[in-house]
């Protein structure tokens, strides 16, 4: 088959985060134990309440089992050879400004494009960079806080709003949710905290850069968003990690409280490292999303372009509590080589006039197994809810495979409920129709796949969806011949 | 036969139309054109009752009776028929049980006995030559599969049948070739009778080719703001609706 | 909950009181033997299973049954009465009986045999256990363990069968809670054409638990139209697995009418063994009352060039439950699998409630594989159209959910049987009449 060997000829496509920062770093030597958890939450000066809370939930985590539901394989993950702590080592408390952070770290993410700096300012965007288990640069958060809007990191807003981590974490998930919540509820070490006030409209985009860069160590951020009554913001979550031979364990829970009239788009670029074309290395990424639409007319809207990690498990979901709340995911996972993704979304409709969109595009390629998962339910009193999703497949190569498990649960006679789903392969006549034209096959596939995906992409912000059309052909490079 | 004054309907809170006054008589063919969004199509749905719309001021009065007191099927009965812009398909219903039980319907409303199965046929059958329809057409869903013209004979069809007082066409012309548009007016016209009033809505002159109106109505912005005879819509033909909206902005409420 | 093993006792103990057909065979006791221990270990299938997620065995578990039953007597005329269709070779069952008198069997054409398990058991090796699993989480194992009767209709090479074969079988009401677990095999050989209607109705209104596993195999260019109507009693509860085996450029149509029982479970599986073979999986559910009705499906396409098509629909009223799982997979190599399925459901009160969830696992890449699902109500352009044309809301509303549950008859290419259908199902919808 040329065709095949073709494509393995072309294959890996590159990961161009795959570098290694050296950097000392301080971390806790491998394991769990109740003392790790007092451990993490004493480097981090913790109020008393915050501690009760990890413990619980370290307590619940020991009851139970790593769920096996999804449709990945992997080896079982030895929870106490990993690091629950890493951060590079820092003269004071944390860097008060740019000059204070280390040069390597601002080199580091200069090289993944992140802007942390002057220029920063000019794509007016605010950003949260963390590294390994800590937030190291948090830019903006001046300007922002003159209009009353709190962006920081986690371990900070704990000791600057401690009532209002109090209120709202683990309101949405709880650490009872499931296995890897409860492991984050534990442990976590840094994440973002935003909260818009009342009728504000947060001027920029957030957004938070995630790095995972020393050996063994696992990265469990825990990100709260809250907008009150009629407040809006964007948000963008980037992930990236060096290529390491081990599989490192990624596990983020990320809570989001829309309250009346609010609106908050979260969009996430995940690129972890997938591992190399045999599946050796890569990041497990087990995370859990949800946000709650609290308020009435109040919406949540995921973008999600996931083209990283080596087994993706992650349902970013919305529950629509509020009377015209609506929900929105929207979708793009690639797999290559052998990749694993298990991921979609939970649309839980509670409220009357409640609606949810879903649109979720799949592309397989390599040797890998890419599913949808999703959910959507509507409960006996939620009226006239409507619920729209179309997830689509897009196969490249005999070796790879596409799945897709959508439930739908209706207890409500007024719901209109729609669900379409597809799988094909990249259409010949069309790969033929470019090369006709003159493109060669790589832009050709990734003008069709671009395509295929402009639904998802066009949600994005534009920066954001410039990177994520480069990662998607980037990611497939070679998959066909 | 049909009396409407000064209408006023809205949709979701917005009014589309704005004091509509119209009579009219047993036997006329009026035609009622109009640029797109003037409210023409809101007009024909009014009239046969589709729910949705918010009847704000005024009142239409049909054979003495206030029409818009009554369901859309209590419209129908009484013999006011509506051939849908976009006629609706129903999978699962053969085209003659439906013939049958709106026949039905009207009968029973007028104290008549139901047809038996042989007067049934022999009546669809003359009514389907009308319209030039193959018997088949009678054993398929309604409207399934149907081409743009099949089914807009089928609307006729439905009409020939039923022999409404108060026929509403709208847009009946929308997308028809030639010889679809010829066997539709065909249709219509053979059911013109001193009992009958025709309103029929539409974009272009064309179809007034074959369906000669007795008077014509520019419609615009929800108003009706020029009334005339069959040279109106010539006129329109050549100059367009740009001045109709022109005229509308300058009249007053 | 955990896995009802407990029931697994009484059941087991069944066996040892019951005279079991087939006792004399080495292969059928040691199959059983395989199949006791099977559901001893598994018992029933519990909610934590994928499978039984939205269904839950907790009432079946809690009724106690017989396994004998009393003298019944159905006659010729009720017999015929409650057939779906006049002109056929009717096999009749009885609780769980075999009735030579109310079968007719006796001018059967050449190349059509139909007998009785009981009495055909020992001919029966080859077929027997193909197509199903006594592992897998479900009763196949206890119908293994329990099978006392049943059908075996064979269709010799090149046979095309001048009228329908109907399985009508009746549970009288003389016994009450009367449990009978039944295995039908369907064979047709190279080149035959046939058509089977399995038939479950209910006399009256008794508990009964029927457990029936219908096991099927098509022959190279064999043609099998199959058919299932489920009428029993308001408090019965009927299992019933069916699975065919697909050779190449077969055709196999079947179509699942569910309508009867307090609590219904059908697991339906067809696998695409030759290239060319064509599977057309259509169903209908109408339930109402405090009904619970759950239909799993499965096609397999597991060579190139299959294709399958799959329409179920569902009308819920009331507080009745459905549950709809659609599993197309398409194994590795099974290039250019064509396969389409489709679950529109109907939900006409409060307190209903749908689960649905199609699936698909494909692991071939030049396929063409779609699937969609709906809930929702009936559409209002339609209902304004007929009140447009006179209909009053009642009517129209009447028709056109009629018109949305016989549309899955379509395919069917037998104008009788389309008919006879749509008459069951005009007696559970009734449109508004419009006859002379």
């Amino acid at each position: 088959m040329a065709e095949q060997q073709q494509i393995d000829d072309i294959l890996p496509g590159d990961y161009q985060a795959g570098f290694v920062t050296d950097i000392e770093s301080d971390s806790l030597p491998p394991g769990l134990s109740e003392e790790v958890v007092r451990e993490i939450s004493r480097i981090k000066g913790e109020p008393e309440f915050l501690l009760e809370w990890r413990l619980q939930a370290y307590r619940h985590w020991l009851t139970l089992e790593t769920p096996e539901w999804a449709h990945v394989n992997y080896p079982a993950i030895d929870y106490q050879a990993i690091s629950y702590y890493s951060a590079p080592k820092k003269k004071t408390d944390g860097p008060k400004s740019l000059d204070e952070v280390d040069p390597e770290l601002l080199r580091t993410y200069e090289k993944l494009g992140v802007p942390l700096d002057e220029r920063a300012r000019l794509a007016g965007v605010a950003v949260d960079a963390v590294f390994d288990s800590v937030s190291v640069a948090n830019t903006f958060q001046d300007k922002l806080a003159e209009e009353g809007i709190i962006f920081m990191p986690f371990s900070k807003a704990v000791h600057e709003h401690p009532e209002l981590i109090k209120k709202y974490l683990g309101s949405v998930v709880s650490y009872k949710d499931n296995f890897y919540a409860a492991l984050n509820s534990a442990v976590f070490s840094d994440g973002s905290f935003v909260y818009i006030p009342k009728g504000k409209r947060c001027p920029m985009e957030l957004s938070t850069y995630f790095r995972i860069n020393a050996a063994n160590t696992g990265q469990f951020e825990r990100t709260l968003i809250i907008a009150d009554d009629d407040a809006y913001v964007s948000y963008l979550e980037g992930c990236t990690a060096p290529m390491r031979d081990e599989n490192q364990l990624h596990a983020a829970v990320v809570e989001l409280v829309a309250m009346d009239r609010a609106e908050i788009k979260y969009s996430t670029v995940q690129n972890w490292y997938p591992g190399d074309e045999n599946g050796v290395g890569g990041i497990f990424n087990f995370v859990t999303k949800r946000a709650a639409c609290r308020g009435e007319s109040s919406k949540v809207s995921w973008t999600q372009v996931e083209t990283g990690s080596a087994i993706t498990w992650k349902y970013p979901s919305v529950i629509l509590q509020g009377d015209n709340s609506t929900g929105e995911f929207y979708s793009v996972a690639v797999t290559n080589n052998m990749q694993q993704a298990d991921t979609g979304t939970k649309m839980i409709h509670l409220g009357k006039n409640t609606s949810s969109t879903i649109i979720s595009k799949g592309i397989s390629a390599g040797r890998s197994q890419n599913a949808y998962r999703g959910l959507v339910r509507v409960g006996p009193n939620a009226d006239n809810a409507r619920n729209y999703t179309e997830c689509d497949s897009l196969l490249m190569g005999d070796k790879c495979a596409a799945h897709t498990f959508p439930y739908i649960e209706v207890k409500n006679p007024t719901a209109q409920v729609e669900h379409e789903a597809s799988t094909s392969k990249i259409s010949e006549d069309q790969l033929f129709y470019c090369k006709q034209r003159g493109l060669d096959v790589e832009d050709a596939v990734s003008m069709i796949v671009n395509g295929f995906c402009k639904q998802v992409i066009r949600e994005l912000p534009m920066e954001f969806a410039v990177e994520a059309q480069n990662l998607l052909g980037l990611s497939l490079e070679g998959s066909v011949g | 036969m049909l009396e409407i004054k000064n209408l006023h309907a809205s949709v979701d809170g917005k009014e589309i139309l704005r004091g509509i006054n119209l009579t009219v008589n047993a036997g006329e063919v009026h035609a009622i054109m109009g640029p797109n969004g003037a409210g023409k199509s809101t007009l024909s749905n009014v009239l046969a009752g589709r729910d949705g719309y918010e009847i704000t001021q005024g009142e239409v009065i049909y054979k003495g009776e206030n029409l818009l007191d009554l369901e859309a099927e209590e419209r129908a009965q009484r013999g006011v028929f509506l051939a849908f812009q976009y006629p609706v398909e129903i999978p699962g219903v053969s085209n003659i049980y439906l013939l049958k039980a709106a026949l039905n319907a009207v009968r029973q409303y007028q104290g008549l006995d139901d047809l038996d199965a042989i007067d049934f046929l022999t009546l669809v059958r003359s009514k389907m030559e009308l319209v030039k329809m193959d018997e088949s057409f009678l054993h398929r869903s309604v409207n399934e599969g149907f081409s743009g013209g099949e089914k807009k004979r089928n609307e006729i069809l439905q009409m020939a049948l039923l022999e409404p007082s108060l026929a509403i066409l709208d847009e009946t012309d929308s997308g028809l070739d030639i010889d679809a548009l010829k066997i539709v007016s065909d249709g219509v016209n053979s059911l013109r009778s001193k009992d009958r009033s025709v309103v029929m809505i539409t974009h272009y002159q064309r179809l007034l080719d074959y369906i000669v109106p007795d008077f014509v109505h520019v419609l615009s912005a929800g108003r009706i703001v020029k009334s005339g005879d069959k040279e109106l819509a010539k006129e329109l033909e050549k100059t367009g609706y740009s001045w109709v909206n022109e005229t509308a902005e300058g009249q007053p409420a | 909950m955990k896995q009802l093993t407990e029931l697994a006792t009484p059941f087991a103990s069944v066996a040892d009181s019951t005279p079991l057909i087939g006792q004399q065979l080495p292969w059928l006791q040691s199959l059983r033997e395989q199949a006791t221990e099977q559901f001893k270990h598994n018992g029933l299938p519990a909610k934590k299973q994928e499978d039984w997620k939205y269904t839950s065995l907790w009432g079946l578990s809690q009724q106690a049954f017989t396994h004998t039953a009393n003298q019944a007597t159905v006659t010729t005329k009720q017999s015929d009465q409650l057939a779906l269709l006049q002109d056929a070779y009717r096999v009749v069952i009885v609780d769980g009986v075999f009735s030579e008198e109310l079968s007719t069997l006796a001018d059967l054409p050449q190349g059509l045999t139909i007998d009785p398990l009981s009495t055909s058991i020992d001919s029966v090796e080859q077929l027997l256990g193909q197509q199903v699993d006594i592992a897998k989480p479900g009763l196949t194992a206890l119908n293994t363990m329990l099978m006392n009767e049943g059908a075996v209709v064979s269709i010799a090479s090149g046979v095309k069968l001048d009228k329908p074969v109907e399985l009508l079988v009746i549970n009288s009401g003389s016994t009450d809670n009367l449990a009978i677990h039944l295995r039908n095999i369907v064979s047709l050989a190279e080149n035959s054409q046939a058509t089977v209607i399995e038939h479950y109705v209910s006399m009256g209104d008794a508990g009964s638990f029927t457990n029936v596993v219908t096991e099927v195999v098509l022959a190279e260019h064999a043609e099998l139209d199959h058919y299932k109507l489920q009428q029993e009693s308001a408090n019965a509860f009927h299992i019933a697995t069916l699975a065919a085996t697909q050779a190449e450029s077969s055709q196999w149509r079947t179509n699942n009418i569910s309508l009867g029982a307090k609590f219904a479970r059908n697991d339906i599986q067809s696998r695409l063994m030759g290239e060319q073979a064509h599977t057309v999986m259509d169903g209908l559910y109408l339930v109402n009352g405090e009904q619970h009705i759950d239909n799993h499906t499965r096609i397999d396409h597991l060579v190139p060039n299959t294709t399958s098509e799959e329409v179920y629909k569902g009308v819920l009223d009331d507080n009745s439950h459905a549950v709809f799982n659609g599993k197309v997979i398409v194994h590795k190599d099974a290039q250019k699998t064509d396969a389409n399925q489709s679950n529109r459901n109907l939900l006409l009160s409060r307190g209903c409630e749908i689960d649905t969830k199609p699936e698909m696992e494909i692991y071939a890449d030049d396929v063409k594989c779609g699937h969609g699902s709906t809930v929702g109500q009936l559409d209002e352009e339609q209902l304004f159209f007929l009140r447009t044309r006179g209909l009053d809301a009642v009517s129209a509303r009447s028709l056109l959910t009629y018109a949305f549950a016989v549309e899955v008859l379509e395919r069917i290419p037998s104008e009788i049987i389309r008919q006879a259908f749509s008459v069951v199902i005009e007696q559970r919808l009734p449109r508004p009449s419009v006859a002379a």
